[in-house]
């Protein structure tokens, strides 16, 4: 379970109660708000804390220290240390030698051991830290930014292993990123902190609604991978008894589960389904709400018993007449879906 | 016939003494003193950076009249001293030894202050990422990690203490083996005008100074390599 509660009067004065299942939870929040800050109070990195409770009791930094594991966006590592040296230390001090060779496997650190913090790339300098991070087998573990330096394919090569080492060492991870990918990827429920203290803590989705209902709004979607037409990149996914179309390059085998994500600037809405179009999905759904925006009309659907944003004009909407109850099309190109989660 | 004669074998012998014991015992206080006052913003921390910084202003025979003073077992601290070292430290090794210390302590405190407060509190935040505790991080992170400072400090602490005239003299005297030093010796021959003797002391404190200067480049050099 990740239940904390953090009070901070500095750098931001900041309240953060948090309570989430076990697992990846997502920290949702602007430029500036204190996700880092408070990522550094709950590492016991932050003296200004005047409030640290940890599953409903007091402790001190030097205690959240020895816990809890930091990866910060730009990772502190020993400047006249080699990587091999930062390993052994840690594994002797931590006494977690038996997991050193399995995170230098996954982690794909083998070839740095002799290199010093200087001599690595930004992406390394992240395979490193994640590395020593986990060699401590913490039990909780603060991913601030960590996929940042890494390209789309090392990323995508990473979170799997990522998961399936944090779940094998039982750690629970907070994790801070810029690409909202990241999160909808590898977390189940997501925290939102604003200006002053933590909103919103809950399921993936109507957290991601929530926090986005302003800015760029998007829907996830969780379907079954269909037998793929490997040549055209395509994907069938099914969702329900309806077959959405992705355009991918990487196509899971038939049956496995995939998280989608859709912006809901992407969806268009239709009265009826259209002949001789390209347009690979064209999904019927009912209309739930319809929310007035600065920007437009935000109009929530339902399909398959999914939720689906789409936002669209004012005008469009008085031109086809839409309210809730309405039934209508969505409309949407298989390269608007991005493909998210192989589990 | 030798290089140097016996009695100034001798105050070389003792210089190097006193200028090696200076530099290990100011180190050893410098790091922890210094490292304490750049992690604590203390409001005595200016205070104690005032007081580590008199020497390198006050008139070296000043400082020696006022130790001198200080020892003087008519006075308190002076007779407090005696008993604590359980002998007279007016013209006695220990004597010029305090002095020395007290006189030497900027050119230790400096060097290793600066280099702390430089990279001191990223090794120290690194060290605490990693989880080791915070004698560990001092001793084996942040101490290795401004080694350059390290070998400066206790280069220049015992160069500057090789050279100590002053103090030595007002405190010590010329007492041969006991606090005789190289610069107290080369002070007499030239009163006394053997220039000879006088020459080959001057020429022997040179060739140590150049060699400190030039051990104090190749261990900064050796570290920019790295």
């Amino acid at each position: 379970m990740i239940d904390f509660d953090v009070a901070l009067a500095a750098p931001v004065a900041l309240r953060a109660r948090v309570r989430a299942q076990s697992g990846w939870l997502g920290l949702l929040g602007h430029s500036g708000v204190g996700k880092s800050t408070l990522l550094r109070a709950l590492a016991g990195l932050n003296p200004a804390a005047h409030r640290l409770r940890v599953e409903d009791r007091a402790v001190t930094p030097a205690a959240l220290a020895r816990r809890v594991s930091l990866v910060s966006q730009t990772p502190a590592l020993i400047d006249h240390w080699t990587v091999a040296r930062h390993l052994r230390r840690v594994a002797r001090h931590h006494q977690t030698g038996d997991l050193t060779g399995e995170l230098i496997r996954d982690l794909d650190i083998d070839g740095l051991r002799p290199l010093c913090p200087p001599q690595l790339s930004g992406g390394q300098r992240r395979r490193v830290s994640l590395a020593l991070a986990l060699l401590r087998r913490p039990r909780l573990l603060l991913l601030d930014e960590p996929f940042s330096a890494l390209d789309d394919d090392s990323r995508h090569r990473l979170y799997p292993k990522l998961q399936a080492l944090t779940r094998r060492l039982g750690c629970d991870v907070v994790l801070v990123a810029h690409q909202i990918e990241d999160i909808v990827r590898l977390c189940d429920q997501v925290a939102i902190l604003e200006p002053g203290g933590v909103t919103y803590c809950g399921a993936l989705q109507p957290g991601l609604r929530r926090y986005q209902g302003q800015a760029s709004p998007c829907s996830v979607l969780l379907g079954e991978a269909l037998p793929a037409e490997a040549e055209a990149g395509l994907l069938p996914v099914a969702l329900g008894e309806r077959t959405l179309w992705v355009r991918t390059p990487r196509l899971p085998p038939a049956g496995t589960p995939v998280r989608l994500l859709v912006h809901a600037d992407d969806v268009a809405l239709g009265a009826a389904e259209l002949d001789g179009v390209s347009l690979m999905n064209q999904l019927p759904a009912r209309i739930t709400a319809l929310t007035a925006q600065d920007s437009g009309v935000l109009v929530e659907c339902l399909c398959e018993r999914q939720s689906i944003q789409a936002r669209i004009t004012a005008r469009s909407q008085a031109r086809l007449g839409l309210r809730a109850g309405s039934r209508v099309v969505l409309l949407f190109k298989a390269s608007a879906v991005s493909l998210l989660a192989e589990f | 016939m030798p290089w140097l004669a016996s009695g100034d074998a001798q105050a070389l012998l003792l210089t190097v003494k006193l200028a090696a014991t200076t530099t290990v015992i100011l180190v050893a206080v410098c790091l922890p003193l210094a490292w304490l006052l750049v992690r604590r913003d203390s409001r005595g921390r200016s205070l104690i950076q005032s007081l580590v910084m008199l020497p390198l202003v006050l008139p070296p025979t000043v400082l020696g009249y006022y130790l001198l003073v200080a020892f003087s077992p008519a006075h308190p601290p002076g007779s407090l001293l005696a008993r604590l070292f359980d002998q007279q430290l007016a013209f006695s090794f220990t004597g010029i030894l305090i002095g020395s210390l007290i006189y030497s302590l900027p050119f230790a405190f400096r060097p290793l202050e600066a280099a702390l407060q430089q990279s001191g509190p990223a090794l120290d935040e690194a060290g605490r990422v990693l989880g080791f505790p915070g004698w560990y991080r001092f001793l084996f992170i942040v101490i290795p990690g401004i080694r350059p400072a390290l070998v400066s400090a206790a280069l220049l602490c015992f160069a500057h203490t090789l050279g100590e005239f002053g103090v030595v003299l007002m405190i010590g005297g010329n007492i041969p083996g006991e606090t005789r030093v190289l610069s107290v010796a080369l002070f007499e021959h030239v009163e006394q005008m053997n220039y000879q003797a006088a020459n080959r002391l001057a020429l022997t404190m040179m060739a140590i100074a150049v060699a400190t200067v030039l051990l104090s480049q190749w261990s900064g050099r050796r570290h920019d390599r790295f």
